[in-house]
């Protein structure tokens, strides 16, 4: 797959499969038919806008290390497939937001963001689905995770702004610590807590991804 | 093997073990019986190490070790193995990457990639798995039978000399329960472990041969036997099987 550099304002996308490193802080990117976007080097903070046309369908896979700020607003039009992954490990403070804005009807829109805290990290994550009047036929959901590998306190802010009737839209949003159950199951295997602990949050940080297994392995450090 | 001496644990200041003695020794299948709740698979995670269970008094050696001065990790490592009634499913962790790391730390850092897929091709095979287990997520999004497969594919992997079948039986159809003993009978032909059974039915002490039984009640054994102890709980239940505490 080719991986291109994205340091300019403005791309559009037209039935591509990519690996992108974007360096541009204040971006947007246009969608039209199939589409899927690897975006998992990109080291810089980032305002992004993706706005998905009529009729496309979009997989989004975002992988990011120590963001201090990451804002993306989606906007989804007409007949749309949606699935937007972002996973982010932070050992220093970080702002999410990611916005799923719906602008018309009959759209299936997944927004997954699974984030890890270690050592100083902290995530404040502002996730917002926003489906507006009158549109029909939409299906949303907004999955918010943090796994904390420290003591900091994260933050989710699950907003759902609904002015339409004919909509179903759900979100679910978790805070938690190292599951002390896949812990004890994995030691008791005999692997050492070290490394149980890296297999358990490399897994849950890449879950969502739809990458091979040879990206995510190489993934993190 | 394994000797529990005099053993007393409590979970959040309830008793779940008292005075609990047991010896199996290299090689011996034993099989521990007794009503719900009375603490038996309290003794597999308290011999594996889980820390919501306390060991207030006595002692578990394991191949003369003090197992209780041991972490979980290395009670592993010394070869005890827990296959769960229930073993739970972690996402985003697969069979190869959990099994790579359990061996590599096995055999200090040299394990050969080569010919750890082949075993695991070979041993999907053996237990009529596909082999799209092995980077399957541990046990995510399998049935009750799948998982026992995918927890036995562990064992053949992790050739423990102490095997501990919790329940296994639970949740199986008669024709999983038959391939899950016939495989723990070929790995026990083979390699000739030490095997705790826990169980209810005698179908799988039918299956899986133990020389001794024991019962528990109140937390503790209070009889042992052959497999006509077994025989005598399946005929007439726990409360009129002939109870009488051992010297």
């Amino acid at each position: 797959m080719n991986t291109l550099l994205l340091d300019k304002e403005y791309y559009h996308f037209n039935n591509e499969e990519l690996n992108v490193v974007i360096t541009k802080k204040n971006i947007t990117i246009e969608i039209d038919g199939n589409v899927k976007i690897n975006d998992l080097e990109s080291k810089e903070d980032i305002n992004l806008n993706i706005k998905v046309n009529d009729n496309s369908s979009l997989i989004y896979n975002k992988y990011n290390k120590n963001l201090s700020n990451s804002n993306i607003i989606i906007d989804i039009n007409n007949n749309t497939n949606v699935r937007f992954n972002q996973s982010a490990y932070n050992e220093l403070e970080g702002n999410f937001k990611v916005n799923a804005n719906i602008l018309g009807s009959n759209n299936n829109t997944t927004i997954n963001f699974y984030g890890v805290t270690n050592q100083k990290g902290k995530m404040i994550v502002d996730a917002t689905g926003d489906v507006k009047k009158g549109l029909k036929n939409n299906d949303m959901l907004e999955n918010v995770r943090i796994l904390a590998l420290n003591e900091e306190q994260n933050i989710i802010l699950p907003n759902l702004l609904v002015s339409s009737n004919e909509v179903v839209i759900n979100h679910n949003a978790t805070l938690s610590s190292l599951n002390e159950d896949y812990l004890f199951y994995l030691e008791s295997k005999g692997l050492t807590k070290e490394d149980a602990s890296n297999l358990i949050y490399r897994g849950f940080l890449t879950s969502k991804l739809e990458i091979d297994d040879e990206t995510k392995n190489n993934l993190i450090d | 093997m394994l000797s529990i001496k005099n053993l007393n644990v409590k979970v959040l200041d309830k008793e779940v073990i008292k005075d609990f003695n047991l010896d199996i020794k290299d090689g011996e299948i034993h099989a521990l019986m007794g009503p719900n709740g009375i603490g038996k698979s309290s003794i597999c995670k308290t011999i594996l190490g889980d820390s919501n269970y306390v060991v207030e008094s006595g002692s578990i050696t394991f191949n003369g070790k003090d197992l209780l001065s041991m972490d979980t990790t290395s009670r592993a490592q010394a070869g005890i193995f827990l296959l769960n009634q229930n073993p739970i499913a972690i996402e985003g962790v697969t069979n190869a990457e959990m099994l790579r790391s359990a061996l590599n730390v096995k055999l200090d850092g040299k394990l050969n990639l080569f010919q750890f897929n082949k075993e695991m091709l070979d041993i999907c095979k053996k237990l009529d798995i596909p082999s799209s287990f092995i980077h399957r997520n541990i046990n995510d999004g399998m049935s009750g039978g799948e998982r026992k497969k995918n927890e036995l594919l562990h064992m053949w992997m992790l050739k423990p000399s102490f095997i501990i079948l919790d329940e296994i039986d639970s949740g199986l159809d008669v024709d999983a329960l038959k391939l899950v003993s016939k495989s723990i009978n070929e790995y026990y032909e083979q390699y000739k472990p030490s095997i705790l059974i826990i169980t209810h039915r005698i179908e799988l002490l039918h299956a899986i041969k133990p020389k001794y039984v024991h019962m528990m009640k109140d937390h503790t054994i209070v009889k042992s036997g052959d497999m006509t102890l077994a025989e005598e709980i399946n005929k007439s239940g726990y409360n009129k099987a002939n109870v009488v505490k051992e010297d």
